[in-house]
């Protein structure tokens, strides 16, 4: 990152260092002192209200020759109230140097003798008040004379004041404090919301762990030690004295439960499952699923969903339901999914008015759902989705055809094969395919002169399978038309399927490079094993 | 009249790196908040998902894994056994022998039972010349093929393996790294879960390997490196690699997949050309062209990130070998921006035009220079006593402070989500590189950038020259052909 | 007692399984990952194998080679959840594995193959 600035950034640096590395002020009097000398310096002029006597303690000198005389106190000389600070200094150098003997310069505010921390206040004040006007410290005063230790505590204040008053007239100035200071307590803040997230993810994570270990055992004993009958029987009170009653109430410790529970429901059979339900229900965990649905969080809603699929809890249909449209993803894909596995959907109502495109992935969920109603429960009505609006949702309806084996519903695939889209085609011809269904044959080669090159290719592929002599004749003359790379190479693999002399001897007349090559590639011993 | 001159060029330098400091600490800010909500739904998402679903069902689609290989004879037979046995149902794994010097072809041929075949194939793309397609005579190894050819480089090579891709989703691999065994599970949910956004290119994370504990390629247990400059590419790959791109993922602007793990749209990449073989960053340079295609065809798209952790590699320790490989990013990122500066804040291509294109200009590729320009800038000042010593630390320890913030906040992120990290020694070694990183690995950073932009204006590795220039002659446009003409 | 090895990647079926069996008096070793599994086929000398096919970091195919090379005569459960038609699962029937039991499945009916296996 960059290491330089504007130049202004110069003198609100130094206040940036005191607020990120707090000086404390602490200084003695001796510094004070010093701070009201250099200001007086500074100023070199007359203060109205201040003046000063220079003090020395003096036994066997006469130091009349200083124009100083003697004082009340004993053995101490006075000098007269001198108004202006330079000649008290002096003086003071002066006498210092000659006895060796140092004295002190005493402040008066207003002829009334004053210590150094009033003085220091009164000054301020005539600053302040800009009845005073110091000159720039570093010009007059200057670095070089002083050691660092009296820099240090000359430095501070001047430049300070200085920069209060430019900031306070200075929006820019403001505004660029406040955006550095900003960005470094955000930067500590997303820190600090960091760390405590993990700590807590930590605490939650081994508290999972825990409640795992608290609930497995019980669930497995009423598992194995009890009949279906038996847990029929219990009431709630009874069910709970198997698990460990302080944690029951513990909204963790209920989610972890149904987690275990929809577990093992969905790896286990028969009885099992059963007393899986029995448990959650009698427990109440199934309301606890159904309140997750009022969740403002989506991945509430979402598990909540999911627990309702899981653990058939049917009363809770028509509170999902609001949530099969819902623009989430997951809240979606879930919510559509539990109502075709537990609202008695046969007709696929829920799918056929889906609204989004139908993803791959919400395919897959749907598709395993499906089969399993269609293979244990009724027969689904796979072809009330081919009148859906959405077009994935009837593309989706014509791959079921293919995986749920339902050739019954062939004729209604070439009923609207007319009329489909390219896309949908794709997927009809798959189906014929598959059954090798034959009735579809006059449409697929009237379909073999489209400019769709994927719907060609998709229907010279089937043609290897249900194709018929006039197939082979269409194919060997658009053999002969300028087809691309792919499409000659699929067209040959069909002749190859129906006719594998006539593609040799085509092959053998050959001159277009590419034909030999397809040629040598459907001759292949390993690739044809591949 | 000349002091008058400087003082102003001092005064506008000034405030151009105050403003440069203040937007990269302005973007990192909002860089960790948009990657913290992307990572919090993704860990969410990933509860709901039965992956075991994906291998078996019918509605899956199919894979081919495509792995370059450039003298890799060591250790090719066992890293192409563990392409083989990844769980997934319908995939293939394409091996692309690019002009080996070594015994890579031989080894493979004797440990996978491969022979030579006549296999016919199209080229969509053109290629260097392909000696040879093999098959195994073993059933159990049907999936594999592997692509003899001619020595092409890295670019050319995967093109090769695309040509004759069998599926619809192709996955850019290095040989050399190490796969887990639902990667590509986790890596074709977003394909999967594509509703009205195409989904163009999913980009994976890629983790540092080094003294990691691996078994029958698989981490098993997560270290960090024993030196600091292995430890500091671990801090590096939280905080962009995983930070930066789930950020990036949030606004729908990644435009760099990494080439080491990337999952592609096979007819999308072959509609644009497939890989462009002449630049030294053909990964992000595929990314870039393939959204630029999609954003003038006006179609919806989206380029997906799977932050889960599946992939490793060896991350070089040697200081010469991890300049070579700066440089290398370096070019590659100037080549790619300027072969794509028509997208430049360009509001028809929304926040690629004008969110990361603009980044990647600013940050990415001046970058180093202009931290370079800082640092004499502000020597300038300390020697002409324009400045105190106080500015000097002060700015100093702010950018100090806020950059050991970042990458704690990484560390952090890292641990939230995925927590792989788990010994207490491991990571107070992080949080000392953490400390460490700005004074002694930063600055041979800008350097080894520097180094790549005067590589690159010298026209360095080959192609450089003529994407600088601009391709002003017509001869130069004929011998690069179709990718950048869009 | 007869020591039963069980390998499977979740760990509730794998307690669960481990909890029905010692009742029926046997001793139980459970392991998570192929890995591991392939470890505590080394060390635990079973008597009988209940794995799963597809668990990380190993296929169940390897697992099951290696148990079968290293006891030839130890019957091999493979618990899974592909269906019979899959081939991942007619390649561990051609490897010689004695039963396949498909999830979701019954513990007392696992349980009653168990003991008969292991009779034999």
């Amino acid at each position: 990152m960059n290491r330089s600035g504007r130049r202004y950034l110069q003198k609100l640096l130094p206040l940036l260092l005191l607020l990120i590395f707090p000086i404390v002020y602490s200084y003695a009097q001796d510094s004070l002192r010093l701070k009201v000398e250099s200001r007086l310096f500074e100023v070199s002029q007359e203060i109205t209200g201040l003046s000063f006597i220079f003090r020395i303690k003096e036994n066997e000198e006469d130091l009349s020759v200083f124009s100083l005389k003697q004082s009340a106190r004993k053995g101490e000389w006075v000098s007269d109230t001198l108004s202006d600070y330079n000649t008290a200094a002096k003086l003071r150098d002066t006498v210092t140097l000659t006895l060796g003997n140092e004295g002190e310069i005493s402040f008066l505010i207003f002829g009334k003798e004053a210590e150094v921390e009033p003085t220091y206040e009164f000054l301020e004040n005539m600053v302040r008040n800009e009845l005073l006007l110091p000159n720039d410290v570093m010009e007059n005063q200057g670095f070089e004379e002083g050691t660092l230790l009296v820099l240090a505590s000359k430095v501070p204040f001047t430049p300070y004041y200085k920069l209060k008053t430019k900031i306070l007239n200075d929006t820019k100035m403001l505004l660029l404090i406040s955006t550095l200071f900003l960005f470094l307590i955000a930067s500590v803040i997303l820190v600090s919301i960091m760390y405590v997230v993990k700590v807590r993810k930590g605490k939650r994570d081994s508290l999972t762990l825990k409640f795992k270990e608290l609930s497995f055992e019980p669930i497995s004993n009423l598992l194995f030690e009890h009949t279906l009958e038996e847990l029929q029987g219990f009431d709630r009170k009874k069910l709970e004295s198997f698990f460990p009653v302080d944690h029951l109430k513990n909204k963790l410790f209920k989610d972890v439960m149904i987690m275990e529970i929809i577990s093992l429901n969905k790896n286990m059979k028969g009885d099992f499952k059963s007393k899986l339900k029995i448990i959650y229900r009698k427990l109440g965990l199934d309301i606890h699923s159904v309140n997750k649905l009022s969740s403002k969080k989506w991945d509430v809603i979402t598990s909540g969903i999911v627990e309702i699929n899981e653990m058939d809890v049917v009363e809770a249909v028509e509170k999902v339901k609001k949530f099969a449209g819902s623009e989430n993803f997951n809240v979606r894909t879930n919510a559509v999914a539990t109502l075709l596995n537990i609202s008695n959907d046969p007709e696929l109502k829920v799918l056929v008015n889906q609204d989004y495109p139908l993803s791959k992935w919400q395919q897959m969920v749907y598709f395993r759902i499906i089969k399993f109603i269609n293979n244990s429960h009724e027969k689904v009505r796979v072809d009330f989705l081919f009148e859906s609006k959405n077009e994935s949702v009837r593309v989706f309806g014509y791959k079921l055809v293919r995986y749920l084996g339902l050739f019954e519903l062939l004729d209604i695939l070439l009923n609207k094969y007319r009329e489909a889209s390219t896309t949908e085609k794709l997927e009809m011809i798959k189906c014929f395919d598959a059954f090798s269904y034959q009735d579809a044959l006059d449409l697929l080669h009237r379909d073999l002169f489209t400019n769709e090159k994927a719907l060609f290719l998709g229907i010279v592929s089937v043609l290897q399978n249900i194709g018929n002599p006039i197939s082979e004749v269409i194919l060997l003359e658009k053999l002969n038309t300028s087809l691309d790379f792919e499409s000659k190479k699929a067209v040959m693999q069909t002749l190859n399927a129906l006719n594998p002399d006539e593609l040799a001897s085509l092959n053998a007349k050959s001159q277009d490079l590419e034909v030999n090559q397809i040629f040598d590639h459907l001759m292949d011993p390993v690739l044809i094993n591949v | 009249m000349y002091n008058l001159l400087l003082d102003i060029l001092v005064e506008v330098f000034g405030i151009l790196f105050l403003v440069y400091s203040f937007s990269i600490i302005l973007f990192y800010l909002i860089m960790t908040v948009l990657s913290a909500l992307e990572m919090s739904d993704h860990l969410k998402k990933n509860k709901f998902a039965d992956y075991k679903d994906v291998i078996t069902s019918p509605v899956t689609p199919g894979i081919s894994v495509i792995a370059p290989a450039f003298n890799e004879g060591q250790n090719i037979v066992q890293n192409a056994k563990s392409l083989l046995t990844l769980h997934y149902g319908k995939y293939e794994v394409i091996i692309v022998n690019d002009g080996s010097k070594d015994d890579s072809l031989q080894k493979m041929i004797e440990s996978f039972d491969l022979v030579k075949t006549k296999y016919a194939y199209y080229k969509h793309v053109e290629t260097g010349i392909i000696r040879g397609v093999y098959k195994s005579t073993n059933p159990s190894y049907a999936k594999l093929t592997l692509v003899d050819k001619e020595n092409g480089g890295k670019a050319d090579a995967l093109n090769a393996g695309i040509n004759i891709a069998a599926f619809e989703i192709i996955a850019c691999i290095d040989v050399d790294c190490i796969l887990s065994s639902d990667s590509l599970i986790r890596m074709v949910r977003p394909f999967m879960e594509e509703t009205n956004r195409k989904v163009i290119a999913v980009g994976g994370v890629i983790g540092v390997a080094n003294n990691c504990q691996v078994k029958d390629g698989t981490v098993t247990e997560y270290r960090v490196p024993e030196t600091l400059l292995g430890r500091f590419q671990v801090i590096e790959y939280f905080r962009a690699f995983l930070m930066g791109r789930m950020a990036w993922t949030r606004i729908n602007g990644l435009m760099l997949i990494s080439g080491a793990f990337g999952f592609f749209n096979k007819e999308l990449v072959l509609k644009v050309g497939g890989y462009f073989p002449k630049t030294v960053g053909e990964d992000m340079e595929l990314v870039v062209r393939m959204r630029r295609y999609m954003e003038e065809t006006g179609q919806k798209y989206k380029v997906g990130f799977v932050p889960d952790p599946l992939c490793w590699t060896e991350v070089p320790e040697s200081e010469t070998i991890l300049s070579k490989q700066r440089n290398r990013w370096m070019r590659g990122t100037i080549e790619t921006l300027q072969l794509h500066k028509k997208i430049k804040m360009d509001p028809k291509y929304g926040v690629l035009g004008l969110v990361s294109y603009p980044y990647w200009s600013i940050f990415e590729k001046a970058g180093p220079i202009i931290e370079m320009a800082g640092f004499l800038y502000t020597f300038y000042m300390i020697f002409t006593g324009d400045i105190n010593a106080l500015y000097f630390i002060g700015l100093f320890g702010l950018m100090y402070v806020f950059s050991v913030m970042i990458s704690s906040f990484s560390i952090l992120y890292e641990g939230v989500a995925y927590n792989n990290y788990k010994d207490k020694t491991d990571l107070n070694k992080l949080m000392k590189t953490v400390l460490l990183e700005p004074f002694l690995i930063h600055p041979k950073i800008i350097l080894w950038g520097l180094r790549g932009h005067w590589h690159f204006i010298k026209g360095k590795g080959g192609w450089g020259e003529m994407i600088r220039t601009g391709f002003k002659k017509a001869e130069d446009k004929k011998k690069i052909k179709s990718p950048i003409q869009l | 007692m007869k020591n039963i090895l069980i390998i499977e990647d979740d760990r509730l079926i794998s307690s669960l399984l481990n909890f029905r069996l010692k009742k029926d008096g046997y001793h139980v070793t459970t392991a998570e990952d192929g890995l591991t599994g392939m470890d505590a086929i080394d060390a635990s000398e079973p008597d009988l194998i209940i794995t799963d096919v597809m668990i990380p970091f190993k296929t169940g195919i390897e697992i099951i080679n290696h148990a079968k090379k290293v006891y030839p005569k130890v019957p091999i459960i493979v618990l899974s959840s592909l269906g019979e038609e899959e081939s991942t699962v007619m390649e561990a029937f051609n490897l010689g594995v004695s039963d396949f039991v498909p999830k979701p499945f019954n513990p007392n009916e696992l349980a009653v193959r168990v003991r008969r296996l292991i009779n034999n």
